[in-house]
């Protein structure tokens, strides 16, 4: 499959603004890049309007950098702080209305199988925690159930980042916040358990301080997605404005959040593992390296 | 300056679609009563009337307007299939009829928030900021979505005194005050040659510098110039094998 | 005026850990130059938070960069604006074909 449509057309190439020459000729599109590569390719994020120094930012970053087709991919959000970034990158970007968004992306995601059978197009749905735990969550749950081929990216700030600091339910008990002053009552919602149990393939639990855990994460979640089922990844993407962090301490908080209760987990069904090792080569999942493994405990 | 009321109300007389800027919300030329032109017509300011004398206005508006501008979208810029490939050289050849017209690319829809670079990119969510910037009076837009055309072209008749025409592969965009519709390469071409005739009838000389970047900023020397005419041409009287001559919003074919 | 990451190439030169470009928040705006073999930022993309300054400190443990005001950065830096940015690029391998 040639590449052409992420190339000008002949003789327009000169007019092309700069930011757009650099990322016909130095970007990811077609190529393989890695988050040990950075500042030597252009990045198909641009400038935006997000905080200084937001966890938040640096998450999509990398998850765009790991992003296995970036030319062949659709990203899903919605109403949160989240869009600001993504909606600047080089990649179709649809705004679902506040909640909807993995109606949207099981229609798109059907909508694009009929269209290009031979041909994978990843949806990855990226949305904050007050979009899809609270307001979304059924048709973040319905999606799962039906086994959307789909990936849903949980930017948890831990609260409505965007609006001013209301509680979510994946804010932890106990916090106060600007527009909670008499503190969270009751228990951060297991959303990675509930993915599990509603039958996701993949399930991820991740903080943005160790870039590289990220990039993986999120290549398994979207090559998964392409042909095995629904993944999940939720991420930790401190606020630093409702949690007042100072920007240069943004991510030693992600380490104590990350000792806290977001210690890195991930589930993979055993169909995922072997498709990721058929398909994808993924050593550490064929049978055999498995039985060794388990023969070693 | 909010919707001026006479615009909501008075619909006897017909609404004639000139130059702005009109206010802060002008209304979409549609609910004013303007249609879209039949095959072989185009608009003119809002009026239907036959395509051969729309492509003259276009010509002469081009031609003496200041700082005449092409505004190419996404369906022209980038290389979807290879009838986006000889359509882009088709523009080319429009251009190469304009003294002294600058080509500023609308490469994609992103919001460009919170800045862009006015001489080197239009963005149809502040198409006005590039407009203001290079001071454009007359511009054609061509290979824009039409989502984003409606857009773009409301938001210029509001804020800025620019003329807006629209070269549509479609049905024709009732909110550009000069537009002509099915808009192929070969008619493409063809609005080139009108260019060309009206010029000459004018007595303009043709140009003698390839078209320029946003702020005049020379992109292109006349040599690679002459390179992507040539080349251009060649593709033109030799359209590549198995090519899809068809129009449409779907551009993976 | 504001505050700017400043790198000093001398002493990240010593190691090059690429580490502070993939932790800034902000896509391409730490890079990485292979010649003179040090990550530079580009000033006009730089939000000045100062979480590469805690990187460097704290996890590289190099201590390369310190936050200085704009108008206090070296006479070069006028060639670390975005507009003049040029991308080293490695021999990137093509990407699995997707089928
Ligand atoms: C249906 C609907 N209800 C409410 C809103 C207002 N709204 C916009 S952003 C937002 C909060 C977003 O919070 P979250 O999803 O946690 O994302 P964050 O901003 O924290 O990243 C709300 C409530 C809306 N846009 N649409
Ligand atoms: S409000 Fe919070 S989550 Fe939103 S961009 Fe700012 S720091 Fe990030
Ligand atoms: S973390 Fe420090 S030493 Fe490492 S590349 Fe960045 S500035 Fe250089
Ligand atoms: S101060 Fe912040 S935005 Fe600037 S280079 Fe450092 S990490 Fe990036």
């Amino acid at each position: 499959m040639s590449l052409d449509y992420v190339k000008s057309t002949p003789g327009f190439e000169k007019f092309m603004p700069k930011d757009y020459r650099d990322l016909i000729d130095h970007g990811p599109f077609g190529k393989k890049v890695s988050v040990s590569q950075v500042g030597t390719f252009k990045e198909i994020l641009e400038e935006h309007p997000m905080c200084a120094g937001c966890a938040m930012t640096l998450f999509i970053r990398l998850s765009l950098i790991a992003l296995p087709n970036p030319e062949d991919t659709i990203i899903v959000g919605t109403a949160g702080c989240g869009r600001l970034a993504i909606s600047q990158a080089a990649v179709p970007f649809v705004y679902g209305n506040y909640g909807d968004t993995n109606a949207v992306a099981s229609g798109l995601k059907r909508g694009l199988m009929t269209r290009f059978p031979d041909k994978h197009k990843d949806v990855v749905v990226m949305a904050g925690d007050g979009g899809l735990a609270d307001i979304g969550f059924s048709m973040l749950m319905h999606s799962w159930f039906r086994k959307e081929k789909f990936t849903t990216i949980m930017l948890d700030n831990e609260v409505y980042g965007n609006t001013g600091g209301q509680e979510s339910g994946m804010t932890n008990i106990g916090s106060v916040l600007k527009m909670a002053p008499l503190g969270k009552k009751f228990e951060k919602i297991d959303m990675p358990d509930l993915a599990r149990t509603a039958g996701c393939a993949y399930v991820a639990l991740v903080v943005p301080n160790n870039p590289k855990r990220v990039e993986q994460c999120i290549k398994k979640a979207t090559l998964i997605a392409r042909e095995v089922g629904p993944t999940y990844i939720q991420a930790y993407t401190s606020c630093n404005i409702e949690y007042a962090i100072p920007t240069d301490k943004v991510m030693e908080d992600a380490k104590n959040v990350e000792n806290d209760r977001y210690q890195f987990k991930e589930y993979i069904s055993e169909d995922a593992k072997q498709y990721l090792a058929e398909k994808w080569g993924y050593k550490e999942y064929a049978k055999k390296a498995i039985q060794t493994t388990e023969a070693a405990k | 300056m909010y919707l001026k009321k006479e615009h909501l109300y008075k619909r006897d007389e017909p609404y004639v679609l000139k130059p702005g800027p009109e206010g802060y919300v002008p209304p979409a030329a549609a609910s004013m009563g303007i249609e879209l032109p039949d095959p072989g017509e185009g608009l003119i300011y809002g009026c239907k009337t036959n395509e051969d004398a729309v492509m003259e206005e276009i010509a002469k508006q081009m031609l003496t307007g200041k700082n005449p501008t092409i505004f190419p979208g996404p369906l022209v810029l980038w290389n979807w299939n290879d009838h986006a490939k000889i359509k882009a050289q088709a523009v080319l050849e429009i251009a190469n009829e304009i003294p002294r017209v600058m080509i500023i690319p609308m490469p994609d829809y992103r919001p460009k928030y919170p800045k862009i670079e006015p001489e080197e990119e239009i963005n149809p969510n502040h198409p006005n900021l590039t407009i203001w910037h290079n001071k454009i009076e007359v511009c054609i837009f061509v290979g824009v979505h039409c989502h984003y055309a409606n857009l773009t072209l409301k938001m210029i008749r509001a804020g800025t005194n620019c003329l807006t025409i629209a070269v549509c592969a479609e049905q024709g965009h009732e909110d550009a005050m000069l537009t002509v519709r099915d808009s192929d390469d070969s008619k493409l071409r063809r609005l080139a040659q009108v260019i060309r005739k009206v010029r000459e009838s004018m007595g303009i000389p043709a140009p003698t510098r390839p078209p320029f970047g946003g702020g005049k900023r020379e992109i292109v020397t006349p040599e690679e110039w002459t390179k992507i005419r040539k080349e251009g041409l060649a593709m033109a009287g030799n359209p590549p094998k198995g090519m899809p001559l068809r129009e449409g919003q779907m551009p993976h074919v | 005026m504001y505050l700017v990451a400043n790198i000093d190439p001398g002493i990240c030169g010593a190691t090059s850990c690429t580490l502070c470009t993939q932790f800034c928040p902000e896509a391409n705006t730490i890079q990485y130059d292979k010649e003179r073999k040090t990550a530079f930022v580009s000033v006009d993309r730089c939000k000045g938070c100062a979480q590469c300054v805690w990187v460097c400190d704290n996890m590289a443990k190099h201590h390369a960069i310190k936050m200085i005001m704009i108008d206090q950065l070296p006479e070069e830096f006028a060639n670390k604006l975005t507009k003049n940015m040029s991308y080293e690029q490695e021999n990137l391998k093509p990407s699995p074909i997707n089928k």
